[in-house]
């Protein structure tokens, strides 16, 4: 291809494909009651998540899970990316260490990187590579069917692309970070780059909305 | 550290003033800046280079190759963001126009190094060549850097662009 035609046609559709995917799949709550700040990442209305068996970086455990208070940023795609995800987690990475300095500890969030790639991305590999981003990142994959159904449910995309001669194959995913809320639900998601300071800013927010919500 | 001391020594720069007095052609040779390779964890056996490619040149130059003596493989992709979903796709051939300048960075073209032949750690270098059209090539290094550093370099759905 040539670079100079690609270029102009690359920043129109990133620009007409952020109005877009901001403006059709989340629409504001009623007016007044969501904060300024979480327009366009707040959902209408939570998505229920089922809660299924995964296998996380300490073994088996279920997703979303279950806990009276925490909230979790999960990431979803495959270890033998080679760009665009330790682009994302190291993104994530930045967020957790703002957070964990500026947000009391009961209220710092899980970092979870889902690996749809469970072929290559065993448990114990998940395990180095995520640690690699941040200690407190936890890796988890699981059976095709139970991936299948939570990222239909929080509205993820991947396909496992095509293996080269050499048994290399990419993975089409989501590149976007997903927001679940303590009660196991979709509440949001955020489009990468995300500012450290502004995506604490906007989870305090998310905090409160919530508990206000709860009562 | 293992990877050969006088390569070490031999800055990109060095090296293309080397060859260009060796060179027949009119106008200037392209050049490399600003490259780097992410570190990665030990087990993950596809890494990425990033670096900006001038054509300084008053022709187009076609890059037809890529390989590193650091790894089995290397390719060119180029990774992208379409409605929130990032895809990569393997380019077998790029072309950069005279005077056009092509950014390599995080969420765009990537050199991908692939089956690294030992581990490699931060501050070692890594040598890459790419091959052209015109069966002339282009030697450079880049630095391991750590993911934390990495950061700094770029973003998601980066836009390379053209300088004139």
């Amino acid at each position: 291809m040539r670079i100079t035609r690609g270029i102009g046609l690359a920043a129109i559709s990133l620009f007409l494909i952020g109005g877009v995917a901001i403006a059709g799949s989340f629409v504001l709550r009623q007016n007044g009651t969501v904060p300024e700040d979480l327009r366009g990442i707040a959902l209408t209305k939570p998505l229920p998540i089922d809660r299924q068996d995964f296998f996380s970086s300490n073994g088996e455990t279920v997703f979303p899970i279950p806990s009276r208070n925490k909230w979790t940023f999960l990431v979803v795609g495959y270890a033998h990316c080679p760009d665009v995800c330790p682009f994302i987690l190291g993104n994530l990475a930045e967020i957790e260490a703002h957070m964990t300095e500026s947000l009391p500890q009961a209220r710092l969030p899980r970092f979870v990187f889902l690996s749809v790639d469970p072929k290559r991305d065993t448990p114990e590999f998940l395990k180095d590579y995520v640690q690699h981003f941040s200690e407190r990142l936890v890796g988890v994959t699981g059976s095709t069917a139970a991936i299948d159904r939570l990222t239909q449910q929080i509205g993820a995309f991947y396909r496992l692309g095509e293996a080269d001669a050499d048994g290399f194959y990419p993975v089409d995913h989501s590149a976007e970070v997903f927001l679940i809320d303590p009660s196991g639900r979709l509440f949001g998601k955020f489009e990468p780059p995300l500012d450290a300071e502004m995506t604490t800013a906007r989870f305090r927010s998310a905090i409160d909305f919530y508990q206000a919500s709860q009562l | 550290m293992a990877i050969k001391e006088t390569q070490r020594i031999l800055s990109a720069t060095i090296g293309l003033c080397a060859l260009a007095a060796f060179s027949t052609f009119a106008g200037e040779l392209p050049m490399v800046s600003d490259s780097w390779v992410r570190g990665a964890p030990p087990n993950v056996k596809v890494h990425a280079a990033y670096l900006t490619l001038h054509n300084k040149a008053v022709a187009d130059i076609e890059i037809v190759g890529v390989e590193s003596p650091h790894y089995e493989r290397a390719e060119i992709h180029h990774s992208k963001v379409v409605d929130g979903v990032a895809t990569m796709t393997r380019q077998d051939q790029l072309t950069l126009a005279p005077g056009g300048m092509l950014q390599m960075v995080p969420g765009g073209f990537h050199v991908m190094l692939i089956e690294p032949k030992r581990t490699y750690s931060e501050g070692d270098r890594i040598d890459i060549n790419f091959h052209f059209a015109d069966g002339t090539a282009l030697s450079f290094d880049a630095e391991v850097r750590p993911v934390s550093r990495s950061l700094k370099r770029g973003h998601v759905g980066h836009k390379h662009h053209k300088m004139n």
